[in-house]
């Protein structure tokens, strides 16, 4: 396992705090673990790509 | 190209790095720019000396189907406001730089594109000059937090130029 140390703002701080107690997470590491997963999940590297270069055909439709 | 016609809705994304790059004007050629008020929420949290007409209150009614996809995309207030706000203008177009809320918009059949597509798209119908439309894509990863892998954004750099 690796130990990540990270700042948070106190809005965001006190927010994951709520969110911990509001879903019955054991504590806020696991929020968190749970919260990086699911985004590398739905931000894969292809998906960006795609996107990127649908933004960029579309833009560039007009010429 | 964008017929004036179109009416695009806003998510925070765009707002905010169109604003970090100045270019918030490129929203004029769009007939109309509806913003979610969560969405406007958040923009004002991150950019709150924005310069930009505060949006007409729109009545949001949160979709069904766009509620049972933000649990699968894990998407946030303002994402479902603004789509749910898009399935209730056919052909309006969703500007969004979040992966999730594309993805999510993209099962909608809803129009979606982001922050980078809105730059070339302004570049192509001469709201920016060639040299202008090259230096706001050069400076994005100074100047903006729109994250786009490098390889990419030199590919549409390339493109302006070979314009």
């Amino acid at each position: 396992m690796k130990t990540l140390s990270i700042d948070l703002p106190e809005a965001l701080a006190a927010a994951l705090e709520k969110a911990v107690v509001d879903n019955g997470f054991i504590d806020s590491q696991e929020l968190a673990r749970e919260a990086i997963r699911r985004y590398i999940d739905s931000h894969s590297a292809e998906l960006h790509e795609r996107f990127i270069r649908e933004d960029i055909a579309w833009g560039l439709k007009g010429k | 190209m964008n017929a004036p016609s179109t009416i695009a809705i806003c998510d925070a994304g765009p707002l905010i790095h169109l604003d970090e790059l100045s270019a918030l004007d490129l929203l004029s050629q769009y007939q109309q720019v509806l913003i979610p008020p969560t969405v406007w929420e958040e923009t004002l949290r991150h950019r709150p000396h924005i310069q930009f007409p505060v949006p007409q209150p729109t009545p949001i009614v949160l979709q069904p189907v766009v509620l049972e996809l933000a649990q699968v995309f894990n998407l946030h207030d303002g994402e479902r406001e603004a789509l749910s706000l898009a399935l209730t203008y056919p052909g309006s177009i969703v500007l969004t730089d979040d992966l999730a809320a594309r993805n999510a918009g993209t099962a909608l059949r809803l129009e979606v594109h982001g922050t980078l597509g809105v730059l070339l798209q302004a570049i192509v119908s001469g709201q920016r000059t060639r040299e202008a439309g090259l230096n706001l894509l050069r400076s994005i990863p100074s100047i903006s937090t729109l994250h786009v892998r490098r390889d990419l954004l030199q590919t549409a750099i390339k493109a302006v130029e070979s314009l």
